[in-house]
């Protein structure tokens, strides 16, 4: 695999780790919320 | 079973927020705020990814004629051999055509599928040390459950559902050949078990232990579970890379956000909206397995139709399989015993 490929599969991976990690961290806060009544 | 129960842990994954909400969702209504935080969310989670899916497709495209691998193939007296430059991936493409037994490793992974699975279906947490077990251990513990069942004869039964997975079945020399030039004609991919402990990318979203196809480094993961059903499955997927390196990229970019906007828009989990694309027509999953989920067995009488790829390379199979065995036995020796 050459470097050009390695890097844009590094950052691919970083971004759909960053997508799931940002959208898993606001819904678990949005389901706490619901569920403590907060909103 | 209360010494099962694994310690609680910090949702982590979307699929695990998703499910929490899902929960909350039973109880609460998400009113306006709700809805408002969740487009937010699910917007930015659409822009990241496809920004991501943009550079896994370069990549990937690029990068697939560099992970194409060349099976070579000796023959000695009408005998012939086969050998993948991968030593693992020969060694599983053997044991799934009956020539070699399966390895320790093999067997482990097995009984600890089989184990989870057991678990799963009595809805038990999965002990945390499952991944440290030996097979005795994962043996004991299968006994265990089965003698709570009140199954008779707890440890034969035992024995039989841990053994099924890595049965080895008779050999053919017909079906072996078949095998590895469908195999090589097809991009000849490397093969791995798929195991819950799987932590890639493809791992992560479409459900870690799941039997997939990873196009970057054209890799077909089977799970022990069902192997040779998974090999012919996954297969489809090599073929689609094989053929249509760039076209097959955009149905994966395209797959995984809609498998994104899926889970947000059905509050469910990545896994189960991934499961979707399998019967949208014009998906990557479709395409290769048809309609319907396939399970095809690798014998020799048992192969039975399945639809998309899967069930073209079935068919090609089938052709050569009887060529073979009319080149061996004449126009009417065939495979009747």
């Amino acid at each position: 695999m050459n470097d050009a490929s390695i890097r844009a599969m590094s950052l691919a991976e970083t971004l759909y780790k960053e997508a799931e990690a940002t959208a898993a961290e606001e819904i678990a806060a949005l389901a706490a919320d619901l569920t403590h009544g907060r909103i | 079973m209360e010494g099962y129960k694994a310690p609680e842990h910090k949702p982590e994954g979307i699929g695990r927020a998703i499910n929490a909400l899902e929960k909350a969702l039973e109880r609460h209504t998400l009113g306006k705020e709700g809805i408002k935080r969740l487009a937010a969310s699910a917007g930015k989670a659409v822009r990241y990814s496809l920004m991501g899916a943009m550079f896994l497709g370069l990549a990937g495209a690029g990068n697939h004629i560099r992970t194409r691998y060349e099976v070579t193939t000796t023959e000695n007296g009408g005998e012939f051999a086969f050998t993948h430059p991968d030593e693992e991936t020969t060694h599983l493409i053997e044991f799934l055509t009956g020539r070699e037994d399966a390895t320790e490793e093999f067997k482990l992974l097995s009984d600890r599928e089989t184990l989870r699975r057991e678990y799963a279906m009595r809805d038990y947490e999965i002990p945390e040390n499952i991944e440290h077990m030996t097979r005795e251990e994962i043996r004991a513990e299968v006994v265990q459950l089965f003698e709570i069942d009140g199954q008779v004869s707890a440890e034969a039964y035992a024995d039989t559902v841990l053994g099924a997975p890595y049965a080895r079945i008779a050999f053919d020399p017909a079906m072996h050949r078949t095998v590895w030039e469908t195999f090589a004609e097809n991009g000849a991919p490397r093969v791995r078990l798929a195991t819950a402990e799987d932590d890639s990318l493809t791992g992560r979203v479409i459900g870690n232990g799941r039997a997939h196809y990873d196009p970057l480094t054209n890799t077909l993961y089977i799970n022990p579970s069902n192997p040779r059903s998974h090999y012919l499955d996954e297969l489809a997927h090599a073929r689609q890379f094989d053929q249509d390196p760039a076209g097959s990229y955009a149905l994966v970019v395209k797959s995984l956000v809609e498998t994104l906007v899926d889970a947000v828009r059905h509050r469910e989990s990545l896994q189960d909206a991934q499961h979707r694309q399998y019967s949208r027509p014009g998906t990557l999953e479709h395409n290769a397995h048809g309609s319907r989920s396939s399970d095809p067995i690798l014998t020799t009488d048992d192969l039975i139709q399945n639809g998309g790829m899967a069930g073209e390379i079935i068919d090609s199979m089938q052709a050569r399989y009887h060529e073979l065995n009319e080149e061996r036995n004449g126009p009417q020796g065939g495979n009747e015993e």
